[in-house]
């Protein structure tokens, strides 16, 4: 049998075999850290290539998605099914103790309701939501973001207030057509204004990329319960004020964390919170503001 | 004497070759998708890393480096990170375990593994170090750390997948009667 030459097995599918191996190997390894170099100094060059991307890729990775999503439910159901008896049990207390809140919150209703048309008050608009499932969640050490299924075309825009079930997760900074970019919580960059319920006390809640973001900008007399609930405070206009988003628990060292209410780590189901839009905020003079 | 080539003979060449590259596309689309299973938030094994790896070593003509720039950069792009940032670990790793492979194909299956475990843990230390550089901000190494360890302990599993794939690989880098 004649032996097959090593350059001929070498050749294969490269347009680029004209360089050899080691060469080629160099020209993208530069490449690399070119492109590398540029998206952290220019981050802005390339969201729009990032975006077509994800929204060419959205689909396939949602149909590859399903399986494991249909699968967690399935597992959910069964090793629900033994705890039934005793859930039942737990929901009916829950369901007498929330029907005596009900009535509370509807006697709360009519009286906010008629004092606030007495002072004549200005009431935020009623939100709408979009809800989508997250279709890549890339959990790595170094950004906290996921790719939901929902896009411009759906509504979805850049700044907007992503919640789960339970709680805020994060904000949208990236938008394509069918997908977009939700920088969680957690992020090394992520900064939420919020307020001590309960109190006017306000702060700001940092993203360390470790799963509880911090208070910062408390004032050092500052004394905080464990479990007191932080929501957001609404200030610079971005995020509604009122959204829930974590208890506060203490860390290493008396360090203030945020337990955020929904589970970072398993976000499968969000809502995208459509904010009439504030004309403060529009990208252009957002962009011109920030240096 | 040349033989001569059919059209069934390219087909089923082609159909080899497509097939083995799919399974490239699915493994880099498992390191990204949401498994909506607990604990799989940051420690994500990196797939792709073991994929390339393992042809580097057994079939370097299947993923070019260009080819792997473009995965890389793909995975970047898809999980939200910095641009090439795998990009680069995937193309340095491929280049590196590439000039090694002739002594890695004499392996055992263990020191092969002994192999993916150095590779994957010093590229994990490298990406972390790289990013720290560029970025100057310290991200916790913990989750870097554990998610190479996940990698390394399921590189058996994924590499009887692309074994798999390899048998049924055309033999040649162009169709052969």
């Amino acid at each position: 049998m004649k032996r097959r030459s090593r350059a001929k097995v070498f050749a294969g599918l490269s347009p680029f075999s004209f360089l050899g191996v080691r060469s080629t190997s160099l020209v993208f390894v530069t490449l690399s850290l070119i492109i590398l170099c540029l998206s952290f100094f220019k981050p802005g060059t390339m969201s729009g290539m990032r975006m077509t991307i994800a929204d060419t890729a959205a689909p396939v990775l949602s149909a590859v998605n399903r399986p494991f999503q249909a699968t967690a439910d399935f597992v959910g159901n069964v090793s629900g099914m033994t705890e039934m008896r005793a859930e039942n049990v737990r929901l009916e207390a829950e369901n007498k103790r929330l029907r005596e809140w009900y009535q509370t919150a509807l006697m709360l209703q009519s009286e906010n309701q008629s004092l606030q048309e007495l002072l004549n008050l200005k009431i935020d608009g009623q939100h709408k939501y979009v809800s989508t499932r997250v279709i890549v969640d890339a959990g790595n050490a170094y950004v906290k973001s996921v790719l939901v299924g929902a896009g411009s075309q759906d509504g979805v825009r850049k700044g907007q207030a992503v919640l789960s079930g339970e709680g805020m997760v994060g904000r949208v900074i990236e938008t394509g057509k069918t997908a977009a970019r939700v920088l969680l919580l957690s992020d090394f960059s992520s900064r939420v204004p919020v307020i001590v319920e309960g109190s006017r006390q306000k702060a700001i809640l940092a993203g360390t990329n470790e799963i509880y973001p911090v208070l910062r900008h408390l004032p050092p007399d500052v004394e905080l319960a464990e479990g007191t609930r932080i929501v957001t405070s609404g200030d610079g206009g971005v995020f509604p004020p009122g959204l829930p988003i974590g208890k506060v628990v203490k860390g290493e060292g008396g360090k203030l964390q945020v337990q955020p209410f929904a589970d970072m780590n398993r976000v499968v189901y969000v809502r995208i919170l459509d904010v009439p839009q504030n004309p403060n905020l529009l990208e252009g003079q957002l962009l011109d503001a920030t240096p | 004497m040349m033989a001569h080539i059919t059209g069934y003979e390219t087909l089923n060449w082609t159909l080899r070759l497509l097939l083995a590259q799919t399974v490239v596309l699915l493994i880099l689309a498992f390191s990204v998708i949401n498994y909506s299973i607990p604990l799989t938030g940051e420690v994500r094994p990196h797939f792709l890393l073991a994929a390339v790896f393992y042809w580097a070593v057994y079939r370097p003509t299947l993923l070019p480096p260009w080819y792997v720039f473009v995965l890389g950069l793909l995975m970047d792009t898809l999980s939200g990170l910095p641009l090439g940032l795998n990009a680069l670990i995937l193309v340095a790793v491929h280049w590196v375990v590439r000039m090694q492979r002739v002594y890695l194909m004499g392996q055992s299956f263990l020191g092969l593994w002994i192999g993916f475990a150095l590779t994957c843990f010093l590229s994990a230390s490298a990406q972390w170090s790289l990013y720290a550089l560029i970025s100057r901000t310290l991200v916790p190494a913990g989750p870097s750390l554990a998610s190479a360890g996940v990698t390394i302990l399921l590189f058996p599993l994924i590499s009887l997948l692309l074994i798999l794939v390899h048998r049924i690989l055309p033999v040649a880098s162009k169709p052969l009667p």
